[in-house]
């Protein structure tokens, strides 16, 4: 009886761990409290980690099913190793984050233990997200996901800038969570079930041209609340705001965790409910979006001077690519893109927030000229990050988004790969102009740089992971 | 296993130019840099001194398995042409390290910046995997946009943005064809592509798409607007790199890629790339008559010496393609030994204008005598090396089309116009008071050095280059 639940030890833990912070704050002096529920949630990631790696099951992309609900046929919970391989860099994320959050709250005076139990609920809710192949599940899980973040995005409640955010995103993301139920009520009204395997089952014996109007509309729906998650256009246009006054790592956070586990989501759905012939027409209607992904990506990102929103920008570009990968089905080329971009963007955020001008985190691009000036190496390493953001060889984003064209002319799209390749020259003018600025402009005024030592060390062991991927790409792939 | 001079060559200026960062002071870093520079140059020559000529084989091969999950080798060798052209870069990495004051701005990045891309450069000219090769093709694009950008000229950051997106955009399409040929041929190795065979409209669009990366280096007209703008900005060291070395890149991947790779294509636009060189011969020559700015001036006339070099290579006759692999190494070194000889008036007199100068020949007889030498190459003068490749290329063109031919050969003519009223202008001319300089000092002296030797004994003697890229070159036809 209670062996069937092994497969679930890294979200029963997980829950846990959340009630625990939870009690461990509320009963902690109000000085101790964040400490202690830090030193929690940031062991507990790193044993969840440790779970998840041993508990994923060996055998090669075999779906492994549990059954709660013993009269039907239909997996509530999953483990297969897409799922679980995702969750591993959900929680290599998470620790990554939780190490820059920590000195960044301290800096800004928000040291709330209340910090580190939503964030644990955060992934959490990610972790459920991604073992289900039920809508409801799935649902559940980005619910779990979305508000945690809706909250700790204005986690600085006495910035009015920061709380609009936060509502702006908690409005925007509860439209898309609407949609994406109505698109679930209507996949249940038209196959009487949420169940993705019969969901499939009922398309491969309808036949795809034959399919009601209904599970089309439905299908399309709860694609676009899981666009909205990844930020591709046109559901993109919340993320410039919404990051633009976030509390900072959530910036990593909403970039990195929200975005992948939008994208694996996406791609079990496609990977389980396509039938063998998929039409033309998915390809081309799934490639446009994401090369209008990649094109407002980066043409928008070329004046933007503001350093979040720029990341937004990125991030929006960067889903067009991942966006290829999860379309054509190959979960490698998906999984290795995903990996680098969520590193090289914790490194990128990292290195931002590892220093404050006149007192305060940097805001402009033009703020980061004062790196330069103070400290010549590691500004050079920040010009290096930039530099693989922008997939320049020999620098690792280059061997992902070569895999990405790779596979788009095998699969015969060379047209979208011409095209894919062209706008990522725009992605690298923008990257350029990042340089421009740290390196490449003099400065004259003289004024206090502090360091923010912790975030400093992470981000020279980020960097360092960055360059041995770099040298030797096959290690990743290796690992996938 | 024998021991890996490629890699050597490769990685000892990448991984040593730590050692500059480490240095304390300006001069340090200099120095350093300026050792490691000429311990991989005699290291190059060793290579030289070991390469076998006769050997129609690729030699020194080093092949491991990089990416095996997507079938990407690290595979170096060299044949004769890429032996002469890494000793062209060796050399002229080490006379521009030499050259550069160690008084610089960031000495210790600048220095280490050259040592990288002098290592990228090596590597380019001995990848036959063709992903390492893109690898090294545009990695070479960071530390030249550091360098114009950090150092150059008031223009600096519109000139590096240009050249860097410029090429980018080359590139990037450059890459898709290789993926292209890769699913074809499931194999990245350059030397196993020779044997694949394409059909005609296939080797249409790939030869497009490549060509366009591979015209954006060289640089051909139409594509080359970053060239004047990148080189006027860029400090003298960067500028002999970029015209010595950089520029070859286009020339030398079109031999690697175009002709053996997509023979049928390149029989089919081969016209219309030697119209569009003689174009660029006949045009940049006008236009180098036009400026004032020496840089530009010599930057044009890259453009069209380039363009001399493009017509030899289509032109596709053993003769042109060996004489334009002995153009690009002529061209390596004058274009090189102009750019220092500008970097020389501009160090003392802090103007590059042609109206703003005369005279120099009484106060500055040696530098006089330098440039003459250079300018005469540059025009082609018999007896030196330039004369012998743009006579090997003529005649070897001569055969595939007798009006294009007779058309460059005006080009010959445009050169002499230009460069012989550049020296007129700057060093007779007594119109324009210049104020008192110093003739050549002992460091200038070391430089153009080797840089006149070479062209004075490659005009006299050019078998010295033939004797080596010959085999090679037989191998392509």
């Amino acid at each position: 009886m209670l062996d069937q639940f092994i497969p679930l030890l890294p979200e029963i833990y997980l829950a846990g761990l959340v009630l625990a912070a939870l009690v461990i704050g509320m009963f902690s002096k109000e000085e101790t409290a964040f400490k202690n529920t830090f030193v929690i949630a940031l062991t507990g990631l790193i044993g969840v980690f440790g779970i998840t790696l041993v508990s994923i099951p060996e055998s090669d992309f075999a779906i492994q099913t549990l059954f709660l609900v013993k009269e039907t046929t239909e997996s509530f919970y999953v483990t297969h190793p897409i799922a679980m391989l995702t969750k591993l860099l959900v929680a290599l994320c998470g620790i990554v984050l939780l190490l820059i959050s920590k000195p960044y709250l301290e800096n800004r005076q928000l040291v709330k233990f209340e910090y580190n139990v939503l964030f644990l609920a955060a992934v959490l809710g990610a972790f459920v997200a991604l073992s289900s192949m039920n809508l409801l599940i799935i649902f559940i899980g980005l619910e779990l996901l979305s508000f945690s973040t809706y909250i700790l995005v204005g986690f600085n409640r006495y910035s009015t800038k920061a709380v609009k955010s936060a509502n702006k995103y908690f409005i925007v993301g509860s439209i898309s969570s609407a949609l994406m139920l109505y698109g679930i009520s209507l996949v249940y009204i038209t196959t009487g079930t949420v169940s993705y395997e019969v969901i499939a089952m009922h398309i491969a014996q309808t036949g795809i041209s034959d399919l009601s109007f209904e599970l089309y509309m439905a299908l399309v729906l709860v694609a676009s609340g899981l666009f909205f998650k990844i930020a591709i256009v046109p559901l993109q246009f919340y993320l410039r705001d919404v990051l633009y006054a976030a509390n900072r790592p959530m910036l990593g956070f909403i970039s990195t965790i929200t975005k992948v586990v939008g994208l694996i989501v996406l791609f079990q759905m496609l990977a389980v409910i396509l039938p063998e012939e998929i039409p033309e027409l998915y390809f081309n209607m799934m490639l446009s979006f994401a090369l209008i992904t990649i094109f407002i990506g980066s043409v928008t990102a070329l004046r933007e001077n503001n350093i979040n929103r720029l990341l937004a920008y990125s991030s929006i570009n960067n889903a067009g690519f991942m966006l290829i990968g999860a379309a054509l089905l190959n979960f490698e080329v998906t999984a290795i893109y995903v990996f680098n971009y969520c590193l090289i963007i914790l490194a990128i955020v990292s290195f931002i927030l590892s220093f404050k001008v006149k007192g305060e985190y940097i805001k402009t691009i033009q703020d980061l000229a004062f790196i330069a000036k103070k400290d010549k190496k590691f500004s050079f390493l920040g010009v290096m990050l930039i530099f693989t953001l922008a997939g320049v060889p020999p620098f690792m984003m280059f061997y992902a988004k070569f895999l990405i064209i790779q596979e788009l002319v095998s699969s015969g799209f060379i047209i979208s790969a011409v095209m894919a390749v062209v706008f990522s020259v725009f992605g690298a003018a923008y990257c350029l102009r990042v340089i421009k600025y740290i390196y490449l402009t003099p400065l004259n005024e003289d004024v206090s740089i502090q360091i923010v030592t912790p975030t400093k060390v992470l981000t020279y062991i980020l960097a360092l992971v960055v360059i041995a991927f770099s040298i030797l790409p096959d290690l990743l792939f290796k690992l996938i | 296993m024998e021991f890996p001079i490629l890699s050597t060559l490769i990685f000892l200026p990448i991984l040593l130019s730590l050692f500059v960062v480490l240095a304390r002071t300006g001069k340090q870093a200099k120095i350093t840099a300026a050792i490691i520079s000429f311990t991989n140059f005699v290291l190059s020559l060793v290579m030289l001194s070991a390469f076998n000529v006769a050997d129609a084989n690729m030699q020194f091969v080093e092949l491991y398995n990089w990416v095996p999950s997507f079938n990407i080798q690290y595979f170096l060798a060299v044949d004769g042409i890429s032996v002469v052209l890494i000793l062209l870069t060796t050399l002229l990495s080490f006379l521009a390290v030499y050259f550069s004051p160690s008084k610089v701005d960031q000495a210790r990045l600048y220095y280490s910046m050259f040592l990288v891309l002098q290592g990228l450069a090596i590597g380019l000219f001995c990848a036959f995997d063709a992903i390492l090769f893109y690898v090294f093709f545009e990695a070479m694009l960071i530390p030249m946009f550091l360098i114009i950008g950090l150092w150059g000229g008031e223009n600096k950051l519109y000139a590096t943005f240009k050249f860097f997106l410029y090429t980018l955009f080359g590139s990037v399409l450059f890459l898709v064809s290789l993926i292209y040929i890769y699913m074809q041929t499931g194999s990245f190795s350059m030397l196993a592509w020779q044997e694949a065979s394409f059909t005609l409209l296939e080797q249409k669009w790939l030869f497009v798409a490549m060509f366009i990366a591979f015209a954006i280096k060289v640089p051909m007209a139409g594509l080359h607007t970053w060239l004047p703008d990148a080189h006027v900005q860029a400090p003298t060291a960067g500028s002999v790199i970029l015209a010595g070395v950089l520029l070859k890149i286009g020339t030398y991947a079109m031999l690697r890629f175009l002709l053996p790779v997509l023979p049928d294509a390149s029989a089919y636009f081969a016209h219309f790339v030697m119209a569009l060189s003689v174009f660029a011969i006949i045009y940049a020559s006008f236009i180098a008559y036009a400026q004032t700015d020496i840089k530009k001036m010599i930057a044009y006339s890259s453009i069209a010496h380039m363009g001399f070099i493009t017509l030899g290579i289509f032109a596709a006759t053993e003769l042109a393609i060996q004489g334009a692999i002995m153009q690009m190494i002529n061209h390596g070194l004058v274009s090189a030994g102009l750019f220092f000889a500008i970097g020389v008036i501009y160090e003392r007199l802090h103007t590059r204008d042609i109206n703003k100068l005369g005279g120099l020949a009484d106060k500055m007889p040696r530098y006089a005598f330098v440039f003459m030498v250079l300018m005469l190459a540059s025009v082609g003068l018999p007896g030196t090396a330039n004369f012998v490749g743009e006579i090997t290329i003529l005649m070897g063109s001569f055969e595939a089309s007798a009006v294009l031919t007779l058309l460059a050969v005006t080009g010959v003519l445009l050169g002499a116009c230009y460069m012989l009223k550049l020296y007129k202008e700057m060093f007779y001319k007594q119109t324009v008071e210049v104020a008192e300089v110093k003739d050549l000092i002992d460091k200038e002296v070391i430089v153009f050095t080797p840089l006149l030797v070479l062209i004075i004994v490659l005009g006299l003697y050019p078998n010295l280059v033939f004797d080596i890229t010959a085999t090679a070159v037989k191998g392509l036809m």
